[in-house]
């Protein structure tokens, strides 16, 4: 067996385990270890929560000489995430831990309870490794929006990870983790994922219960797995989906055992694909592309024609107009969300002597609220402030309509799934886009549209444009995650030879290094250069 | 100066369009709408007549018989106005309008109308491109350039006169003007290079098509520094003058994207509030047991047992 345990994937893992070969001890300490040697370069993690882990593990060890004892059907019956280190992003509650939502207002502030998801996660013994970094109220499109510092790719540790789940992918990619969990509000799981050569899938809405997430844009966010390869991620779905009564929105739609048995082979796993019809929007395709991350989605479009997949081009035609919508539902959203942070009952607060209430409001909001936070509580303000609620939010919810009988028209025609770019380019470099807030918000272009109609996508690895990741999107109709994973193990099934394939990031030397730059100081260099 | 005012705003809301005088002893910036207490207004045209048939005419008559008296000015007061486009929304595409025209009102005499309006939307938009063609570029054309994608939102553009009436549609390509004013010129050196009467029915076009596009938007073109403060307020976030600084360019530049939702007419959809199908999601009413009151309290800044200590909100000094 492999020397370096980090190198497994989760289900080589939990083969590992249950074989008695490795202890989820052992593969806690392995995974903590690099952590912790590559967070200074990394800054993936706000907590590496390294007792609480170990704590975890032993408890999954016990639990499994338990099942040891009482004979196979025991052991089969333990959850495939059993003993395995999962990574969090910090905006998930853990009951007494931090929940920073990459924010300083919420500096300090210790979670009363258990997320639903932690819950669930508890329940199959899985093993919380830390927080990961994230842009501040998983607003960002690089992590440069966390108030803890941006978090470097693993690829080139002068770019950024993605975001707002920047730190979740980074940690993933660098082999910190198996798995981790993101929230994806306008693409914030499927771009980072893309940007990091990892598997990340935002699931429908409803799929997945938010409670105790914190919230930023309710009608969109949705929680959904990152992890190398497309059968970790359905088996970390499966661990976390379905009804959940504290959110209403968490939909009672049954979740597929067959999650859990995505095909090992890949033969098996390429045959599916054949007689199955995939549309090509051509909306995807036009504006500001990078050519060569277009050149790998048409290569990967053959593949699967090779594969005896139809793949036919198809119009979304209300496309254009997702930014313009995303960027009026969000912010509005988020300015009701975030009102509830008023220094009175939680969080950071300002009083100041002898100022009424609202100069407390002021300050405590005006120092808690990063730069982005504050432009779109602005915006969202301005969106639904007297006079402008038509015109603004019931338009573009209006449009919001269009879109999503866009995607309605195309499954009913008959399509399986959508194949598109994930993002239009490869991870860019920290700073690139900080002063230009329209050209960060267009790195989502082609993942937002999704969240406006509630839809699942996964973003999978299809190749590299100069040496960076490049991610291949899947869309289908609602409830339809199973078929879209078994797309993508597919899609695996067939790059299984290719070169990039299994390829590690190429930064991870200079990652391992404690004395090299932190991200923070790489950013504060290019911006230096730049100057 | 004299500003056919808010007819975008107006029109979506299907209230007349209106020609508003400005009271020249109130110092104001050329092309700024943003003195209406100072204005005054010189003609009120219904929404139906103004906007939606191309072809009706303001004559000069109409706007002189509306004037308010004592002009200093002896021309004729139509010969004294000029056309202004402002661009103020940069990314919204003219081609559109273009193409809306078109498919509206068929081929011969839409391409004409087009034209028409295709030159002097053009002409703005080309200014926030800094194709440069005025006679007197200094002030307006360097406030023309502050809308270039990627500046600060726009101001005015100005219509200069029939020499520039060939101005190329494709400068504008990408870009499009969100209202048209109609200017009063003041300045006796520089009189009006246009005809004598300004044809309205022509012009309008343009203010239908933008105002369909960005009815709802107009009163926003160009959050003002003192917009932005109020918003602030309102979210209550505290911030420094140089933030709102910052942040007034960045908004304005973030809402220039909105506007290309006017595009589309929504007016028979139904909004999507949530994407699934859910209705009525009731829960048993039920006690169940909640937080204790410690975990509760544990967050709160201020605590006085088992209390959190709220800021006063009544009897404060001036109350």
């Amino acid at each position: 067996m492999t020397t370096d345990l980090t190198r497994l994937r989760a289900h080589e893992m939990a083969a590992a385990l249950r074989a008695g070969e490795t202890s989820s001890r052992a593969l806690t300490e392995a995974h903590l270890a690099v952590a912790e040697r590559q967070n200074h370069a990394l800054n993936a993690w706000l907590v590496i929560d390294r007792q609480g882990a170990l704590r975890q593990a032993d408890a999954a060890d016990a639990r499994l000489a338990n099942a040891r004892r009482e004979g196979s059907a025991a052991l089969t019956a333990i959850h495939p995430l059993h003993g395995i280190p999962v990574g969090l992003k910090d905006l998930i509650s853990v009951e007494g831990g931090q929940c920073t939502a990459g924010s300083r207002i919420l500096e300090g502030y210790r979670a009363p309870y258990d997320a639903h998801i932690v819950e669930r996660l508890r329940a199959v013994g899985a093993v919380f490794l830390g927080k990961t970094n994230m842009d501040e109220f998983a607003m960002g499109s690089s992590n440069e929006f966390s108030a803890y510092g941006p978090v470097s790719n693993p690829w080139d540790l002068d770019t950024v990870p993605g975001g707002s789940s920047g730190g979740s992918a980074a940690a993933v990619a660098a082999h910190h983790v198996p798995l981790s969990l993101g929230t994806d509000t306008g693409g914030s799981i499927r771009q980072p994922a893309a940007l990091c050569g990892i598997v990340g899938m935002k699931p429908t809405y409803g799929r997945v219960s938010r409670y105790g997430i914190v919230a930023f844009a309710s009608s969109l966010d949705q929680i959904g797995p990152f992890a190398r390869d497309a059968r970790d991620a359905a088996a970390l779905l499966h661990a976390i989906a379905g009804r959940d009564a504290r959110d209403s929105t968490s939909a009672p739609v049954p979740v597929p055992d067959e999650l859990l048995h995505l095909p090992t082979s890949g033969d098996e796993a390429v045959s599916w694909l054949s007689g199955k019809r995939f549309g090509l929007p051509r909306e995807y395709f036009v504006t500001g592309m990078d050519p060569d991350v277009e050149r790998r989605i048409r290569e990967s479009v053959a593949f699967l024609e090779d594969a005896g997949a139809t793949v036919e081009d198809v119009s979304l035609p209300h496309t254009d107009y997702g930014l313009a919508t995303y960027y009026i539902v969000a912010p509005a959203e988020a300015s009701a969300n975030l009102a509830r942070y008023d220094g009175v009952r939680y969080g950071r607060s300002k009083r100041l002597e002898g100022a009424d209430f609202i100069a407390d409001y002021l300050a405590t909001r005006g120092e808690g609220f990063g730069a982005e936070v504050k432009r779109r509580i602005m915006l969202g303000t301005y969106a639904l402030s007297a006079g402008y609620y038509d015109a603004f939010y019931v338009k573009a919810q209006k449009v919001r309509t269009l879109i999503k009988r866009d995607f309605d028209q195309v499954f009913a025609a008959g399509i399986d799934a959508l194949v598109a770019p994930t993002s239009p380019s490869v991870a860019f470099r920290f700073g690139s886009k900080m002063s230009d807030p329209v050209s960060m918000y267009l790195a989502d272009a082609c993942t937002l549209p999704v969240n406006m109609a509630g839809l699942p996508g996964i973003s999978i690895p299809c190749g590299l444009s100069e040496g960076l990741p490049v991610g291949l999107q899947l869309i289908g109709p609602a409830w339809s995650e199973l078929m879209l994973f078994r797309a993508a193990r597919a899609f695996e099934g067939l790059t299984a030879g290719a070169p990039w394939r299994d390829l590690e990031p190429t930064a991870l030397a200079d990652a391992d290094d404690p004395t090299g730059p932190t991200p923070v100081e790489r950013a504060a260099t290019l911006a230096a250069v730049a100057r | 100066m004299v500003a056919l005012e808010k007819v975008a705003h107006r029109v979506a809301r299907g209230l007349p369009g209106r020609l508003v005088a400005e009271d020249h002893r109130v110092p104001a910036e050329p092309g700024e709408l943003g003195h209406c207490r100072h204005d005054e207004v010189v003609l009120e045209l219904p929404a139906s007549a103004a906007v939606e048939r191309s072809r009706d005419q303001v004559t000069p008559d109409e706007i002189e018989g509306c004037r308010p008296a004592a002009d200093p000015d002896s021309r004729p007061f139509a010969e004294a106005l000029e056309i202004l486009v402002v661009a103020d929304w940069v990314l919204v595409v003219l081609r559109e309008v273009v193409r809306e025209i078109e498919a509206k009102a068929g081929q011969g005499s839409a391409r004409e109308s087009t034209i028409v309006v295709g030159q002097a939307v053009a002409h703005g938009a080309g200014r926030q491109l800094h194709v440069r063609r005025g006679r007197r570029p200094e002030r307006q054309a360097a406030a023309g350039a502050e809308g270039v994608p990627g500046g600060s939102g726009g101001r005015a553009a100005r219509e200069t006169g029939s020499q520039d009436r060939h101005a190329h549609l494709g400068t504008a390509d990408g870009h499009f003007v969100d209202r048209l004013i109609i200017r009063r010129r003041t300045c006796p050196d520089h009189p009006p290079s246009g005809g004598t009467a300004w044809d309205f029915g022509r012009g309008h076009p343009v203010v239908t098509g933008a105002a369909r596009r960005l009815g709802y938007h107009r009163q926003m073109a160009g959050l003002s520094r003192s917009d932005v403060e109020h918003v602030a307020y309102l979210a209550r976030l505290g911030m420094s003058p140089a933030e709102l600084d910052r942040l007034q360019g960045q908004l304005n530049q973030i809402l220039d994207q909105y506007a290309k939702l006017a595009e589309l007419d929504t007016d028979a959809i139904p909004p999507t509030a949530q994407t699934i199908e859910l209705e009525n999601i009731l829960r048993d009413d039920l006690v169940t047991p909640s937080l204790p009151q410690t975990a509760v309290l544990a967050n709160a800044p201020l605590r006085e047992g088992a209390f959190i200590v709220v800021p006063p909100i009544l009897g404060g000094d001036g109350d």
